[in-house]
């Protein structure tokens, strides 16, 4: 498992269960995790290190999805939008002016469901 | 069972203790919102005791203590500094800095990939921070995760050495993207290595436009005065205010 994982499950694991609390929850079903492009993270060791993480808690048994939201710039020359995988982000236009990130670097919880 | 009909949206309120049916709740909560909340902190309590941050990434190996080590003599003498340093085990590169006597204190992660604001805010005490006007935080070897985790810090430094290759902006991006400054090290080592400069400069500008690149090597000391010199730029205010 890796330490990185780990470290984001932990942080999943504290704000399901401030959710569980805040929400009446006795039992979480599923966690959807919104997670850019640009993150490094890997889906299934994520479920992993959140099962061992969640065992000894109410939200143990949940099911962690993950939504994969595609990295879009905007070229700060000329200003035109674009996505691309990361490997290639430069601006179509060919202008080498750097980015605008608009998306691709996000990590929050977008929905939690439970009983 | 929903107040707005039967959605299923349950965004307001606790639901009635006989609810079976599942409903989605939506927290709208960044998972490492404690980490940049703490890292807000401490950047708002260093910049009151008149400290600038710099944070220092990179790859393992890249020369980043290397690079302190000889930045360090090269700062003026108004600049009195003091540097955390990160790394799995070992103290090793604390022992470097504390022979150049820098105040130092080493944070030993035990196999964590990044250093984080809270391990920051725990190794402060023990640096003389009334004594301080500049703070290096040299970050865990890893292009990845330290990225996505601030420290507090006013400025982001990334290093790359030549021998890791030009292809390293494409594929760690999000560091790239968010470095103020970048450094290319071991320059000495350019033909040897193969490196492609024009291929390096070119991805690096389609990521960042603002960043200046500095050409280093630290083992010959070229370019390295150019960098001192852009730090204590921005670090001026700060160091004035200090006094």
């Amino acid at each position: 498992m890796s330490m990185h994982e780990l470290g984001i499950a932990q942080e999943i694991l504290n704000i399901s269960l401030e959710s569980m609390e805040k929400y009446g929850l006795k039992e979480l079903r599923r966690i959807c995790v919104a997670v850019g492009e640009l993150q490094h993270l890997e889906a299934d060791c994520l479920q992993v290190a959140f099962e061992a993480s969640a065992s000894n808690t109410p939200a143990r048994g949940a099911l962690l999805e993950i939504v994969r939201i595609p990295v879009k710039a905007a070229c700060l020359s000329c200003g035109q939008e674009f996505s691309g995988s990361p490997l290639s982000y430069g601006c179509p236009g060919g202008c080498t002016a750097g980015l605008n990130l608009l998306q691709g670097n996000e990590l929050y919880i977008d929905e939690i469901e439970g009983v | 069972m929903c107040k707005h009909g039967n959605c299923g949206c349950k965004t307001k309120g606790a639901p009635p203790p006989e609810a079976v049916a599942p409903a989605k709740y939506h927290p709208a909560a960044e998972i490492l919102g404690r980490n940049s909340l703490l890292g807000e902190k401490l950047k708002s309590d260093l910049e009151k005791m008149n400290v600038f941050t710099i944070n220092i990434m990179g790859s393992a190996g890249a020369g980043k203590t290397s690079l302190l080590e000889a930045l360090l003599p090269r700062l003026g003498r108004e600049h009195r500094a003091g540097v955390i340093e990160g790394d799995l085990f070992t103290s090793r590169d604390a022992d470097r800095i504390a022979r150049l006597d820098i105040p130092v204190v080493q944070v030993n992660t035990s196999g964590g990939c990044h250093l984080t604001a809270a391990q920051v805010a725990k190794s402060l005490p023990s640096l003389p921070l009334k004594e301080i006007n500049l703070l290096f935080i040299e970050n865990v070897g890893n292009l990845v995760c330290p990225a996505e985790f601030s420290l507090g810090e006013n400025t982001k430094i990334v290093v790359l050495s030549v021998a890791e290759g030009d292809d390293k902006p494409a594929k760690y991006p999000l560091m790239f993207i968010q470095a103020d400054i970048i450094v290319l090290n071991k320059t000495d080592l350019l033909e040897a290595s193969g490196f492609n400069l024009q291929s390096f400069y070119q991805d690096v500008r389609n990521l960042n436009g603002h960043a200046p690149v500095f050409e280093v090597s630290c083992r010959t000391g070229s370019g390295l005065d150019s960098l001192a010199g852009h730090i204590s730029r921005l670090a001026a205010p700060v160091v004035a205010a200090h006094g």
